[in-house]
């Protein structure tokens, strides 16, 4: 399970990589030869935006997200996994409440409201999507890492 | 145990003060990206200090500006989603929201100012603010955000031919693309902020926009021509999410929707003195202000108007602008 939700992230997070820096070359290319490249900075943006959240989704689960441990480092071995569990539910909790009640939210109201995005005219809710989908991600990490912890102790 | 009885006791007190006030006030929250000395800000000012005044105190619009609380189309999401109040934006930016807000931005659509503000104030105003109530973005009034004319560094554009294979810097926008493209300009989409180097090294050879933008984005000191061509007249609009205007009582709608329009006036006021200031201190600087002939330049965007007739949904705002004379009638 945990392995092919971190291939399928990472091949995501590679693509979207690329998409970002081929736009951006495209945008200096065509700056350089003053044509006119109208989509490479909402592409590019939109991009960035679907990066930082599958991107802290994918940290989230192999652990590699910013902590302060300082806490955990002075607790006893015993009550050590038992704040692991504690703080994998209070991020269970954002991600419920924010990004997958929130985001699901504010995508419906995106899709109802017909917003568009000015150059690229694709509807904003498949770009807000991301919300909740990478809240859902973090969600099913949450659980496995909680087992993995149980397990282990 | 007993420590915690006094601050509930304090809790209590505070929440049982507030209801012995009388009348609740109702706050609402106006945030939008513009500086204080703006004319744009000023007319907000305007319009809080109606709202006050008409609903005697119980009623105040708390204005953040300076985009403490976001971009214009941020701006426009929170109001969507009841987070803010009000917000004011350009009606370009409207345009990704509310399709009809697009006829506001059609190169040459008014025929001069006293046409253009009987469009607003009209019949065809209102229903294009209304038209806003669909997207849960209700419109309250039209400020004028003056008219955007091309600026040059070299080479001073005296005609719509003078364009020629000029890099014109554009907003990110697909008509303002279009219409330089009509001109025979080349556009190059470039961010505002960028803009000051990208003149200064060459990358754009000129760009457009209304007078106190120009002066206070400081782009005359390497632009030394300024050709009002008015080509496009895209005004601000004031905004008030649906949801929050739902809670308001039928009596704070009205002072809201009187205090909207009656702050258009001197907005207005606010506006041309800008404008004024601007020009006079761009010219002190040495840029030659030059006023065309507009024949050329119309007939140069003509094509953009008869594209947008073919949007079903636009052709009968656009034939009712049409209609109206120069006069307004």
């Amino acid at each position: 399970m945990r392995k092919v939700i971190d291939r399928t992230l990472i091949s995501l997070l590679v693509a979207l990589m690329s998409i970002m820096v081929l736009s951006t070359l495209i945008q200096v290319f065509a700056r350089a030869l003053s044509a006119n490249v109208l989509f490479t900075e909402e592409l590019t943006i939109y991009s960035m935006m679907w990066v930082t959240l599958f991107g802290s989704a994918y940290a989230f689960g192999v652990k590699k997200h910013i902590s302060i441990d300082i806490l955990k480092e002075t607790l006893r071995q015993d009550l050590k996994w038992k704040l692991e569990v504690v703080v994998e539910l209070i991020v269970a909790l954002f991600a419920i409440l924010v990004l997958i009640v929130g985001g699901s939210w504010f995508v419906f109201i995106t899709f109802k409201l017909g917003q568009v995005s000015s150059v690229i005219q694709v509807p904003k809710g498949w770009i807000y999507l991301a919300l909740p989908v990478s809240g859902v991600i973090i969600l099913i990490y949450n659980a496995l890492n909680i087992m993995d912890t149980i397990r282990k102790n | 145990m007993l420590t915690r009885i006094p601050i509930w006791f304090a809790f209590m007190a505070v929440v049982l003060s507030a209801c012995n006030s009388g009348v609740p006030i109702t706050q609402i929250k106006l945030a939008h990206g513009l500086t204080v000395d703006h004319a744009v800000h000023k007319g907000m000012v305007d319009f809080a200090d109606r709202v006050k005044a008409k609903s005697g105190g119980t009623l105040s619009i708390k204005i953040y500006p300076n985009g403490q609380l976001g971009s214009e189309s941020q701006c426009l999401e929170l109001l969507q989603i009841g987070s803010l109040g009000i917000t004011k934006v350009s009606a370009a930016v409207m345009e990704s929201f509310a399709p009809q807000f697009k006829v506001l931005g059609i190169p040459y659509i008014f025929k001069n100012d006293t046409h253009r503000n009987a469009v607003y104030d009209g019949q065809i105003g209102d229903a294009i603010l209304d038209s806003g109530k669909e997207y849960w973005l209700k419109g309250l009034c039209f400020y004028d955000a003056g008219s955007r004319s091309f600026y040059t560094t070299d080479k001073p554009i005296r005609k719509a031919s003078d364009l020629k294979d000029m890099k014109i810097r554009v907003m990110k926008s697909i008509t303002a693309n279009k219409m330089i493209n009509e001109m025979g300009g080349v556009p190059v989409p470039i961010a505002w902020g960028e803009l000051y180097t990208a003149l200064q090294q060459g990358v754009v050879d000129g760009a457009e926009n209304n007078p106190p933008s120009f002066h206070l984005s400081r782009h005359y000191e390497t632009c030394k021509y300024y050709t009002l061509d008015k080509h496009t007249s895209i005004p601000d609009v004031l905004v008030i999410s649906t949801i929050v205007w739902d809670r308001l009582s039928p009596d704070q709608q009205s002072w809201v929707r009187e205090a909207a329009k009656e702050s258009v006036t001197p907005q207005r006021g606010y506006w041309k003195a800008s404008e004024e200031e601007s020009l006079a201190i761009v010219r002190e600087a040495g840029v030659e202000v030059i006023e065309p002939d507009l024949i050329s330049f119309q007939e140069a965007t003509e094509e953009i108007i008869n594209e947008f007739k073919e949007d079903a949904e636009l052709l009968p705002l656009i034939n009712e602008i049409i209609k109206l004379d120069a006069k307004g009638n």
